[in-house]
């Protein structure tokens, strides 16, 4: 399971490093996060540092024996004055949350504004979402903060973003239960082209299925913000670490793999060249097709649901 | 992220943002493409991060880089257009290298004080006469101008368009409306020089004035005109005593550089008879109308057509005869207004850096670039001083 990914009724304890950090290091640690400034003591800031690094042993493969200069490095890389802000904010230090809204509160409103398009109900989300941080709410007697898990490895105000990106899409489908999120009206083959017999379509649902499943992450990735989000190729290269050209020619390139490949699978299956030409259908739009059957419906159910289901569960 | 926010198996804010920001390590990434893959909830909570990330944290640049990516080969055009442009200028300056800035680029606010406040009238192009004598017009010689200031050039003829020192003329298109406080004088276009020249006519003063420059506004640090002529008429009563010449061209812009900051007069008298109100330039130069009338309708001859094919480096008038010395300091003179030239043979040592009008009894006086002064009464016979 990533590290990051927490099913709701299970929580997981903080995990607890039994070692320590050397003195030496911890104190250019503290230095760098500028610890004193938010009221945050070296204890508290090295129990941080500890159990960010056993979460995600400190950057290596599960399973993965990290050296102390790979824990070194592993820290340093951490951002450290977002890091010493965010915790120092969840353990309720007054200076830390007088600088986090000096820094923060502007920015998280604009970016509010810009998620929900609207400039009375941007400010009403990232108020919300200032309750949420601020440990209003409690959870075994005790309060909790969301900033206690943020782990430092990107910027705190991304985080912040996506936080409220988060809360954003969980109202969306909250308050949005009858109208789907996305236009299932499914890409239709040309009139022209006859309807292949059923067992030609359980065919090439086999062997779309098989082929899709052999794709890397990052190609299914792609395959599903483009076809299935609609997200244009400026939208993805960023989140690839791409330019767009790159992935105009991926795409491209990956598309013409995915008919070669379902072509070689239905022959396979004992389909004749012409057969196979059918099944799968002249118009490569088919494979939007095939695409967003397999690939529509999120491995987790909606967030609605899960509320309910847990409500009842609890 | 509080686990109330995303139920379920999801990514949560922090492996989300770090993803987004590409801080995950190889594995992370790779588990986290795979999720994305499957779950819109997730992808769409990356996606909606990703686009505000810019609002919350401005960036002009990946604008224009955006907008530059979105059209191939733009940037490349745009490229060459403006390396095309600037070798335009370049080529144009070195052929005209002694054209004055557009008065054009002068901002109303401007305008010195004397300048009468009038509505603002629009521009029109028309042919700029840079001098020519006025036959019952009198000049004043200014007594604190520098002598640069009364440095003329020789009428110059129209050209189509002239690249400009000023940002407005390097191919920015042309405007002559900017002098403002224009009530009835006429604009005029300036072709000899491809810039403008806003004139003025003010009402009520029956003394025609020209003023240079202007209490508020230091003359050098201004657009300068590109040609001015004074016309004048006979010494009129109230005037001070107004030796020959009796007209002053007023040109080049590195004679107008010279000036100086503080406000300087010249009284420029007209006879009754002729249209009484001054026009006031916008550089905060009047000049009476007759003579800008005369002045408008006058041939205009080029500092090219200067036998030694140079351009002028500087001229000046008085009546018919002209005086005009090239860049390469040779000077030629002209009996019928710049229409042919003759050159002047050199008693002087060195070349001619300037020449400007003499008091009585001499006519012209040209400065040398040995700084010697010599006088002559018709610009073809001259005397040191």
């Amino acid at each position: 399971m990533l590290p990051g990914m927490q099913p709701d009724a299970q929580k997981t304890a903080p995990a607890r490093a039994t070692d320590c950090l050397p003195p030496r290091l911890l104190d250019e640690l503290c230095l760098l996060a500028q610890t004193g400034s938010v009221g945050l003591g070296h204890a508290d800031f090295e129990a941080a540092l500890l159990a960010i690094g056993a979460k995600h042993n400190f950057g290596l493969a599960p399973g993965g024996e990290p050296s102390p200069s790979r824990k070194e490095s592993f820290l340093r890389a951490l951002q450290l004055a977002d890091l010493a802000l965010a915790q120092a904010c969840a353990l309720g230090r007054e200076t830390a949350w007088l600088q986090f809204l000096a820094r923060f509160r502007r920015p998280l409103t604009q970016a509010a504004i810009a998620i929900t398009r609207s400039s009375s109900l941007g400010p009403e989300l990232a108020d919300s979402l200032y309750a949420e941080l601020f440990g209003l709410s409690e959870r075994d007697g005790l309060r909790r903060s969301p900033l206690a898990s943020y782990s430092g490895r990107g910027s705190l105000l991304g985080w912040l973003r996506t936080s409220l990106a988060q809360r954003n899409v969980d109202h969306h489908r909250r308050t949005h239960r009858e109208s789907p999120l996305e236009d299932d009206a499914p890409f239709a083959a040309p009139e022209s082209t006859p309807a292949p017999p059923p067992e030609q379509l359980a065919a090439l649902s086999r062997s779309v299925a098989a082929t899709l499943a052999a794709l890397p992450a990052d190609d299914r990735f792609l395959l599903s913000a483009y076809f299935l989000d609609q997200r244009t190729l400026q939208q993805i290269a960023p989140l690839l670490g791409v330019h767009e050209a790159t992935v105009s020619r991926k795409l491209k390139r990956l598309t013409t793999h995915l008919r070669e490949r379902l072509l070689t699978c239905l022959r396979a299956k004992g389909m004749s060249n012409r057969a196979a030409e059918e099944t799968l259908g002249a118009d490569p739009r088919d494979l939007s097709l095939h695409l967003r059957d397999l690939l529509q419906t999120s491995a987790a159910p909606a967030f609605s649901n899960h509320k309910e289901e847990d409500k009842k569960a609890g | 992220m509080s686990d109330r926010l995303q139920p379920g198996l999801h990514l949560d804010a922090d492996a989300l943002n770090a993803f987004a920001e590409g801080a995950l390590p190889a594995h992370e990434r790779s588990q986290a493409l795979a999720h994305l893959a499957e779950c819109a909830y997730c992808r769409e909570i990356v996606f909606l991060t990703q686009q505000t990330a810019p609002l919350a944290a401005p960036a002009p640049a990946p604008v224009w880089s955006r907008w530059l990516n979105s059209v191939p080969m733009l940037g490349i055009g745009i490229g060459a257009a403006a390396l095309a442009g600037a070798a335009l200028i370049f080529i144009t300056l070195r052929l005209h290298p002694n054209t004055a800035p557009s008065l054009a680029t002068r901002a109303p606010e401007t305008m010195p004080p004397t300048a009468p406040a009038a509505p603002a009238a629009p521009a029109k192009p028309q042919p700029l006469v840079s001098q020519h004598p006025a036959p019952r017009g009198v000049a004043k010689p200014l007594p604190k101008l520098e002598p640069p200031l009364l440095a003329a050039a020789p009428p110059t003829p129209p050209r189509p368009m002239v690249a400009g020192r000023s940002f407005m003329g390097m191919g920015m298109g042309m405007s002559t409306g900017t002098a403002g406080g224009i009530d009835r004088g006429a604009t005029v276009g300036g072709p000899i020089t491809g810039r403008s020249m806003a004139m003025s006519s003010s009402q009520g003063d029956a003394a025609p004035q020209a003023v240079f420059g202007g209490s508020g506004q230091p003359l050098a640090a201004a657009p300068r005109p590109a040609a001015v002529t004074l016309g004048s008429g006979s010494p009129a009563p109230s005037a001070a005593p107004a030796p020959p010449p009796t007209a002053a061209s007023v040109t080049t812009a590195d004679a107008l550089a010279a000036l100086p900051a503080a406000a300087q007069t010249v009284t420029v008298q007209s006879t009754p008879a002729l249209d009484a109100e001054p026009v006031h330039l916008a550089n905060g130069l009047t000049m009476d109308a007759a003579a800008h009338k005369r002045a408008s309708q006058a041939p205009l001859t080029s500092p090219a057509e200067l036998p030694s094919k140079l351009p002028a480096a500087a001229s000046v008038s008085s009546a018919a005869r002209t005086l005009a010395a090239d860049t390469a300091g040779a000077l030629f003179l002209s009996v019928d207004a710049g229409r042919h030239w003759q050159p002047v043979a050199a008693a002087w040592p060195g070349k001619v850096a300037q020449l400007r009008l003499a008091p009585a009894p001499s006519v012209f006086q040209l400065l040398t670039t040995t700084g010697a002064v010599w006088l002559s009464p018709d610009g073809l016979h001259w005397q040191p001083q």
